[in-house]
């Protein structure tokens, strides 16, 4: 059957990107909490937000919204939502990274905890402007093949065409 | 719009959870070193390193052969006062105080910590340094280093790359919650040893 017919299943590139999108940040997200200190401590660094009590709530809810959003993709529930959350979440890093190479100070990343250690610089907005090509179409197009999306994006055509 | 909506509940969903964890386990976030504990006056004076202003001697790589780090034969070191000849060093120390602290680690009083990457650490290290990245602590595991080759009540001199590197001080924090008492931080870090000319190695741990 083509996708014509089941637009609601357009293949297996868009259940592979966001497989791949959810095991990022799966990751990054069990790395943060694994060392949410560290995580914690690093925050301050951007000279974006210092208060300490306001940077402890970041430090556990950011990596949860990293956690709670992968999962959806992985059950591909609320994907496309998921992978909004998940983008505009990329975006929000890649600018605080960018205002940290404008303001030429040196601070580590701590995007996967302390697996990748590495200053933030070019080579890490880089990395996120990757991760955000990879979400987009998953936004765009939905959460493709393996999907809860997709079984009740069936179900309801099913139901409408026995109608 | 439903797209936006259901977006907003996931992130509503994610903060409760978060803040769930935050309450029930979360534990405040050491922020900075806790101020090092000083030996106990009159029973070990000797090469005790005093809490207070940076060293104020002036060592350089021709005689810092001849410092010695701690001589202390004071009676004042019975009164809790600092010993006369004893070496101030502070938590954040300088060149100098690096130099006194390597001298002491090279006599097995202490040890040196590097706290920077692997690839760094392998290019160059300051003689006799342990490397020791904050990411080994992670899951709350206790190195094998410190294991190993570290002693809790002897003073650890930590350094990284200077400047901004906060690896150095992330590190100190780690040792100080497995109960290292004597921390400090160089704060110049490798670049500034290396440019003095003292001594260094590379590849892995000694």
């Amino acid at each position: 059957m083509s996708d014509e017919r089941r637009p609601w299943l357009p293949g297996w590139d868009l259940a592979f990107a966001r497989l791949v999108l959810a095991g990022i940040f799966l990751f990054a997200a069990y790395m943060k909490l694994r060392g949410v200190d560290d995580f914690a401590r690093a925050i301050p660094k951007f000279e974006l937000v210092t208060d300490h009590a306001i940077v402890e709530w970041i430090a556990y809810i950011v990596p949860w919204i990293e956690a709670v959003c992968a999962f959806a993709l992985v059950i591909g529930f609320w994907a496309r939502a998921a992978a909004l959350v998940l983008f505009l979440m990329l975006m929000g890093f890649a600018a605080a990274m960018l205002s940290v190479i404008a303001r030429g100070l040196e601070v580590d990343c701590q995007c996967f905890g302390e697996y990748f250690g590495a200053r933030v610089g070019w080579s890490s907005i880089a990395r996120n402007v990757v991760f955000m090509a990879i979400a987009a179409p998953v936004f765009a197009r939905g959460a493709g093949m393996l999907a809860i999306d997709t079984a009740i994006a069936r179900r309801r055509a099913a139901g409408s065409e026995g109608v | 719009m439903m797209i936006l909506l259901r977006s907003f509940a996931l992130v509503l969903l994610a903060c409760g959870i978060g803040a769930a964890h935050f309450k029930l386990f979360g534990t405040p976030v050491q922020w900075d070193l806790a101020p090092n504990q000083l030996a106990t006056p009159g029973v070990s004076v000797s090469k005790q390193l005093v809490e207070g202003a940076d060293t104020p001697t002036n060592v350089t790589p021709e005689d810092s052969q001849e410092v010695d780090p701690g001589v202390v034969d004071d009676p004042r070191a019975q009164t809790g006062d600092p010993p006369a000849h004893a070496v101030v060093l502070g938590q954040h120390v300088g060149l100098e105080g690096a130099v006194l602290l390597y001298e002491m680690a090279m006599n097995g009083e202490g040890a040196i910590v590097d706290a920077r990457r692997r690839e760094e650490y392998e290019q160059g290290h300051i003689l006799g340094a342990y490397h020791l990245p904050p990411g080994a602590f992670s899951g709350g595991a206790v190195p094998n280093v410190v294991r190993d080759f570290l002693i809790t009540s002897q003073p650890v001199l930590i350094y990284c790359n200077g400047g901004d590197c906060d690896d150095s001080k992330n590190v100190g924090i780690k040792l100080q919650e497995i109960g290292f008492t004597q921390i400090h931080i160089f704060d110049d870090g490798y670049p500034a040893w290396a440019d003095a000319g003292y001594d260094t190695a590379t590849g892995g741990d000694p």
